[in-house]
């Protein structure tokens, strides 16, 4: 009789179990399949924040398969990339391999003002009396995708004079010009291992894929850092590049790029007379500026009354070295003689 | 217990015609949404290439850099069409008898990277020819492609990564094009 009961009981609760677990199974089936670019999209628009103004991205040059996507009024649109485009932050640009896309990114101040750059047409010389514009008719970077390449722009804007751009983007190869300003403009490039950072400079290549890892090649200057758990430092110095694998990393590192080019730009570094300040070589930079105070810095005439009575003494230079106030081993590899100190 | 059965089943019953209605309707919209975008970024969600996508794609490259006729519709050619259009440019082997659904490996995929960049490095390769095996060998040397099994079946976004350094490779050899 107790059997009896309990497998009534059993036979009840199974159907109402089963029914459910048809149900979720069927949702689960209809529902989940490859993902789809309506998965990919962001929830909506992206939101610019308060005092800021978003910026123009206009499409300078494309060639091949280009697509944006957009998503408007909860339904995700798909067009075709031209030079009429207009992207705004939010879209989705999806490119097909062997495609060229140049986005510039543009304030609106500047873009109102009907400046569009005409690359392929030869201008006229216009002799100006001021000096011309050094913010290059408004546009506050420059992005060129290149080959496969899936970039959603997911900030555009500007606030302050600085101007804020981010590009996520999960594959492609990516070359980006930002210009410097005053305030240093926030220009990123994210992929799902790296992110990229440039202040001020370029990017001469970056290329992300799923095989090979993220691998950036550097610009004439600039340097990479690594941020790791044990802190900021320095992976690879200009015209080198750097790479950071596919595989799990432990560290959980992000790779961040900041490029000073302000500061290497406003130094001032005398390598001698026949070398100019653009042919100055910035990947031996920091072996120069490491040097310390040698003893010939003794020569240097500004408070060093020994030097002022040599050079008063009118006696002629030996080129021994004056072994007994200045001795040896300038600064700069001199031998001890006034001239070889170069300061 | 069959006269209390009816009830939970007449309700999952018009449950499951409600989701798959819904669910069909959602798949629709979304096809309709890829079907305007490149069809490389299909071939980007595939966990393993087929042997057609590595053809078309590389038909679609080869018509892009203007190697054939640009009017081709490469996406709608068939399997057959599009291998004779490879073996006619010298990026398939003739002797290669691949069903469309079978995966894309590595050495196929380096093989035809290799010929597209009429790479032959060696003196026994140019006289007799590339090989797959030492076509991944020579693609993996040139950093074209990773390291890993030469019979591996690659995945979508693999397949199109190294398509965009064989691009890069011809841009790098011909800069008016850039």
């Amino acid at each position: 009789m107790f059997h009896r009961q309990q497998t009534t009981r059993t036979g009840s609760r199974y159907p109402a179990i089963g029914i459910a677990c048809l149900l979720v199974a069927a949702y689960g089936a209809f529902t989940s399949g490859p993902t789809t670019i309506r998965a990919q999209q962001p929830s909506g628009p992206a939101v610019v924040p308060k005092g800021a103004q978003p910026l123009l991205i206009a499409v300078s040059q494309v060639s091949g398969d280009v697509t944006y996507t957009r998503r408007v009024n909860n339904r995700t649109r798909v067009r075709t990339v031209t030079l009429a485009s207009k992207l705004q932050a939010g879209d989705t640009v999806h490119m097909d391999v062997g495609a060229r896309c140049l986005l510039l990114f543009r304030n609106a101040g500047k873009a109102a003002a009907n400046l569009a750059p005409a690359f392929d047409a030869i201008r006229p010389i216009a002799f100006r009396p001021e000096a011309p514009a050094t913010d290059g008719d408004g546009v506050v970077a420059a992005v060129l995708l290149r080959g496969y390449s899936e970039a959603s722009i997911a900030m555009a804007f500007e606030r302050n004079q600085a101007a804020t751009i981010q590009i996520d983007m999960p594959q492609g190869v990516a070359r980006a010009g930002v210009v410097p300003t005053a305030i240093k403009p926030r220009f990123r490039i994210r992929s799902p291992r790296t992110v990229v950072a440039v202040r001020g400079t370029e990017i001469r290549e970056l290329e992300i894929s799923v095989d090979r890892g993220d691998i950036l090649s550097m610009g004439r200057t600039g340097v990479v850092a690594a941020n790791v758990r044990s802190g900021l430092y320095r992976s690879a110095q200009s015209e080198q590049g750097t790479r950071k694998g596919t595989g799990t990393d432990r560290r959980s590192s992000r790779l961040v790029r900041a490029i000073m080019d302000l500061t290497i730009r406003t130094r001032v570094v005398l390598a001698g007379p026949h070398k100019g300040r653009i042919e100055f070589d910035q990947a031996k930079r920091e072996s120069r500026d490491a040097q310390s105070f040698g003893k010939g810095d003794r020569l240097k005439p500004n408070g060093n009354p020994k030097f002022q009575n040599f050079i008063n003494s009118n006696k002629p230079n030996d080129g021994t070295g004056r072994a007994d106030s200045t001795g040896g081993g300038g600064g700069g590899g001199g031998d001890g003689t006034i001239d070889g100190d170069g300061g | 217990m069959t006269t209390r059965m009816n009830g939970p089943l007449a309700i999952a019953a018009c449950g499951l015609l409600a989701v798959s209605l819904t669910a069909g309707g959602q798949n629709a919209r979304r096809d309709q949404a890829d079907a305007r975008l490149p069809a490389s970024v299909t071939v980007s969600r595939k966990p393993r290439a087929k042997i057609i996508d590595g053809y078309r794609a590389m038909a679609r490259l080869a018509r892009q850099h203007g190697r054939i006729d640009r009017q081709l519709d490469v996406d709608e050619m068939s399997f057959a069409d599009l291998r004779s259009t490879l073996v006619r440019e010298g990026v398939v082997d003739d002797g290669w008898g691949f069903i469309p659904m079978a995966g894309l490996k590595r050495d196929v995929l380096a093989y035809m990277a290799a010929s597209y960049l009429d790479i032959r490095p060696g003196l026994l390769t140019s006289i007799f020819g590339m090989t797959r095996r030492y076509s991944y060998r020579e693609m993996h040397h040139r950093g074209l492609m990773v390291q890993g099994q030469p019979r591996q079946v690659v995945s979508g976004s693999e397949l199109l990564s190294v398509l965009t350094r064989v691009a890069a490779e011809v841009d790098r050899r011909d800069p008016d094009r850039q």
